[in-house]
């Protein structure tokens, strides 16, 4: 049976199989002193805002999603969201310094309200900010992942610029919940089974990390690596090259696991494993936007394997299409739904952990593809960049994001300090350039 | 055995959105209508379960997957 408080009219949202997941990491994040799964999706923006039209906007947005106002509560062992009916919190913000300093100074403005920290039980899950500077403006939305993930947050600004707003109405309900109330008891216990060998065979290998983890406070840094179109096409072209059309995200993901090689990672044991999450929406569908509708994966490889490139796509392309043939993609959907029933805490450990004790995840990764809006502009100013934050657990205490935008490759490098140094981010930049644009020679030579 | 109806059911229901999907063309281009690269394997396992055909990785290009005729062809091909 479906959720019926997913539905927008009841005032109380119960957070979903899905959301549970980001809940029991912001719970973790929480527990490392940092400030919870406070994620960042920003519009670099040319030009002045309509102030006054994007506030009216927001004030439809609310009316039309009304969960976006609202606390989280807890009712027994159910956690949801209680709507409260406030406005949408928006911030203004000035750049200080001169034009040669601004830019680092939004930059810092836009670290310091990921990295602000507040009671997830009193905090807004989303606001917006407005960080203003005489090159370029910046609009920040904010939000707490257990509210939405990354998709949903686009939807939220494909919402903001649309003439046809109705789109985005129905279909309000999980859809790890649609697939999981589809199979039989028996067929579900059957999937969980299967997630249960997936894990089990993910955990035979220890993996590396790029920090032991530290216990103290952290603070989000983030630095932008972008392309240009010429070296962009090079890229793609080396990915279709490599691994086939079928496969891109994994060129990235192989890119990667080289490149950490190349820097070296301060704890190594049998292999790098990359997490990432496997969204069930149907790509370029206008619902549903809130909540999180994800299932993870996972690419993992040992050291030999990493260590010659060639090797190590095929490997990847193999491990890919056999989790699919296998149905793995769907398996932890049943462990999903069985999660809302644990204490965060146990949740928590069993999301991070491998059965030796170790962090499961060497390093977040995601592949947002391709971001178009139905307009380049905003309000009046002209989009002409967007930027990706996450707050992440420590350990890793690194995620590298991968997004496209009007034909540019980007990514984002997230990473916590003091646990993860500048220079090290640096050191996997460099190596993953080579890698990307195939440039750099077999490591075993 | 009718390879089109099932595929376009599995392709607009899974892979793909549009607002009708009656209105949606077998010439129309999947890639611009936002199938990625993990529904383009979603798609080759659909296809292998569904109509007992084995689709090489290696022929996995943008001529076989642009559109519902293409894919079809495709598993036409594979299955003679």
């Amino acid at each position: 049976m479906i959720d019926r408080t997913a539905l927008s009219d009841n005032p109380f949202r119960r957070l979903n199989p899905s959301d549970q997941v980001l809940l029991a990491i912001d719970h973790e994040i929480r527990n490392d002193g940092n400030a919870g799964s406070n994620c960042g999706f920003a519009l670099e923006l040319e030009g002045e805002l309509d102030l006054v039209a994007f506030q009216q906007s927001l004030i439809d947005l609310q009316t039309h999603f009304p969960s976006l106002s609202s606390r989280l509560e807890q009712r027994g062992k159910t956690f949801g969201w209680q709507r409260i009916d406030e406005a949408i919190p928006f911030y203004q913000h000035t750049a200080r310094g001169d034009k040669s300093s601004e830019a680092d100074d939004q930059h810092q403005t836009l670290l310091s309200i990921i990295n602000k920290a507040e009671p997830i039980k009193t905090a807004a899950p989303l606001d917006f900010h407005l960080i203003k500077g005489s090159q370029c403006n910046i609009l920040l939305l904010r939000w707490l992942h257990p509210l939405l993930d990354a998709r949903g947050a686009k939807l939220l600004f494909d919402y903001l610029l649309s003439n046809n707003r109705s789109r985005y109405t129905g279909k309000d309900i999980s859809l790890v919940e649609q697939r999981l109330y589809h199979w039989s008891w028996w067929e579900r216990l059957k999937i969980a089974w299967l997630g249960r060998q997936y894990n089990n065979q993910i955990d035979a290998l220890n993996s590396d990390l790029p920090t032991a983890g530290s216990v103290g406070k952290q603070q989000l840094q983030c630095i932008n690596q972008y392309f240009n179109a010429e070296q962009t096409s090079l890229i793609m072209a080396k990915a279709t090259e490599t691994v086939g059309m079928g496969y891109k995200s994994l060129y990235f993901i192989g890119c990667l696991m080289r490149a950490l090689r190349t820097a070296g990672m301060a704890v190594e044991n049998d292999a790098i494993c990359v997490p990432y999450a496997f969204n069930l929406r149907q790509p370029n569908a206008p619902v549903p936007v809130l909540g999180n509708h994800v299932s993870i994966l996972f690419s993992q490889a040992p050291h030999a394997v990493i260590d010659n490139r060639e090797s190590l796509f095929k490997h990847l392309c193999k491990q890919y299409a056999q989790t699919i043939r296998r149905g793995l993609d769907y398996s932890f959907l049943p462990w999903m739904w069985v999660g809302r029933w644990m204490s965060l805490e146990k949740y928590g450990s069993i999301l991070r952990q491998q059965k030796s004790g170790g962090e499961r995840g060497s390093v977040w990764f995601s592949d947002i593809g391709e971001m178009r809006f139905s307009s380049e502009q905003f309000f009046g100013a002209r989009i002409t960049g967007v930027r990706h934050l996450c707050l992440l657990t420590s350990p890793p205490s690194f995620a590298v994001l991968f997004g496209q935008f009007q034909g540019k490759l980007s990514i984002a490098y997230n990473f916590l300090q003091p646990d993860i140094s500048n220079e090290w981010v640096n050191k996997v930049d460099s190596a993953l350039q080579h890698e990307l644009l195939d440039t750099k020679d077999d490591l075993t030579n | 055995m009718d390879i089109k109806t099932p595929l376009r059911q599995f392709v607009l229901t899974e892979l793909v959105y549009c607002d009708d999907i009656n209105n949606f063309g077998d010439t129309e281009d999947l890639l611009e209508a936002g199938m990625d690269s993990m529904g383009i394997m979603r798609l080759i396992m659909f296809a292998e379960r569904e109509f007992k055909v084995t689709l090489p990785d290696t022929e996995v290009e943008p001529d076989s997957v642009r559109s519902i005729n293409a894919l079809v062809g495709w598993i036409e091909e594979h299955k003679k």
